[in-house]
């Protein structure tokens, strides 16, 4: 099956001009509340029951880009756990959530274009899932980091990484990825997951939930 | 001592919180399109940098809609900068066409910058979550050779037993390296323009960028 992702704003033609371009069994229209109350959006809605193409909407807030970033790279993780295969047309709607979908497009390796006018396929990163970006530890890690976690905490929590050293050298290859920062109140050291960490612990969450 | 870096469109309130908010900044390089507003943007920019001391340079782009070209021209100034010496603090994205931010993103997973996006009503920065990618890492030498012979030879139509020929490769090896690129989004295979039952391998024109 393959799903034809398109952010929208007001103008329909950005998703129409993607769906003449690009072969699709199915679409999702990536858009806000507000725009779903437009003549964009109900006319979307028209053409595609004349076609009886299957049509989902994904609701955002188009001013949010890590939201919507959030809220799509889900979407698609899952679409891509039910092997279909992935389109995007990145071109619609405002410049968070058009930002929100590239982003998605390179870190998930999604075939995706701006089709405005000509169709301009972007640079496609396959093969760089999350998965690949950490080693097993850094992900057993990362999953047990909650808002501040202590040192001692995520010891006991990781099982298989109980030498001290080790563990201290996971900790730190995090901490050169951006993933988190660290801070001694005296008593301890305490990790924090920085928003990039945060959105890296979810994606782990969700492929460790996959394998098992 | 820190450079930073910029898409730059009709507002120079999206990049100007990126320079307040980084300390140590000496330098900004800002890539902007030809039209009117873009340069008028660039030179309130340009006053506000130099009312605090700040080197700027400007890079005009001549078609802020050529993804390719804009990726290129911004990797190499990444790749100057870095020559120099100068340590890149961030490449802020949200100005400019959406095309440039795309290639902003690109360049930034590529070289492992730190990107951020600028809210458009809180003027807010977010980092945004990215991690470096090498895409050559995915490659084998075989298929960077691959990649590297069809860049070379682009103008032609070159089909699997032209590249077994022109590399001295079997044919099954060649087969299989073919299937595998194709897996990693480097090429795919398209029907000859003048024998439509002949298959030519087409190398993505993405792959000058990700080979560097």
């Amino acid at each position: 099956m393959r799903t034809l992702y398109c952010t929208l704003g007001f103008e329909r033609s950005k998703v129409t001009e993607a769906m003449r371009a690009l072969g699709h069994d199915k679409i999702v229209i990536v858009t806000s509340e507000e725009n779903t109350r437009s003549d964009a959006y109900r006319e979307l809605l028209e053409i595609n029951a004349l076609a009886s193409t299957p049509l989902e909407t994904l609701l955002v807030d188009k001013f949010d880009l890590m939201a919507a970033f959030l809220a799509l790279a889900k979407h698609i993780e899952e679409a891509k756990e039910r092997k279909e295969l992935i389109l995007m047309n990145v071109a619609g709607g405002t410049r968070a959530l058009s930002v929100a979908a590239t982003l998605v497009a390179f870190q998930c390796g999604v075939e995706a274009y701006h089709i405005e006018g000509q169709v301009m396929r972007l640079p496609q990163l396959n093969l760089v899932s999350i998965g690949e970006r950490l080693t097993e530890e850094e992900k057993e890690v990362l999953a047990e980091i909650h808002e501040a976690t202590s040192v001692e905490a995520i010891g006991r929590a990781c099982a298989s990484i109980s030498d001290f050293e080790r563990r201290k050298q996971v900790l730190l290859g995090l901490r050169r990825k951006g993933l988190l920062t660290s801070s001694g109140d005296g008593k301890g050291i305490m990790i924090s997951l920085t928003s990039l960490g945060e959105y890296y612990r979810i994606a782990v969450i969700m492929e460790l939930q996959a394998r098992s | 001592m820190a450079a930073i870096l910029g898409t730059l469109g009709f507002h120079p309130h999206s990049l100007i919180p990126s320079i307040r908010s980084n300390e140590g900044v000496t330098k900004v390089v800002v890539f902007t399109s030809t039209h009117p507003d873009s340069r008028k943007a660039a030179s309130i920019v340009k006053q506000y940098c130099e009312q605090i001391g700040v080197d700027l340079r400007t890079v005009e782009m001549p078609d802020a809609f050529d993804l390719m070209r804009i990726a290129l021209s911004m990797q190499d100034e990444v790749r100057r900068l870095q020559d120099e010496g100068e340590r890149i603090s961030v490449f802020n994205i949200a100005g400019g066409t959406r095309l440039m931010s795309a290639a902003a993103l690109l360049v930034c997973i590529l070289e492992g910058l730190n990107s951020v996006y600028v809210h458009d009503d809180s003027h807010a920065e977010i980092a945004l979550p990215l991690l470096q990618m090498k895409y050559s890492d995915i490659l084998t030498p075989v298929q960077k050779r691959m990649l590297h012979f069809l860049l070379a030879h682009q103008e032609g139509e070159l089909s699997q037993k032209d590249i077994a020929v022109g590399m001295s490769m079997h044919k099954a090896t060649v087969n299989h390296h073919v299937k595998e690129l194709i897996d990693k989004g480097a090429i795919s295979l398209v029907p000859m323009e003048h024998d439509r039952r002949t298959k030519v391998v087409r190398v993505e024109p993405s792959i000058a960028l990700l080979l560097r």
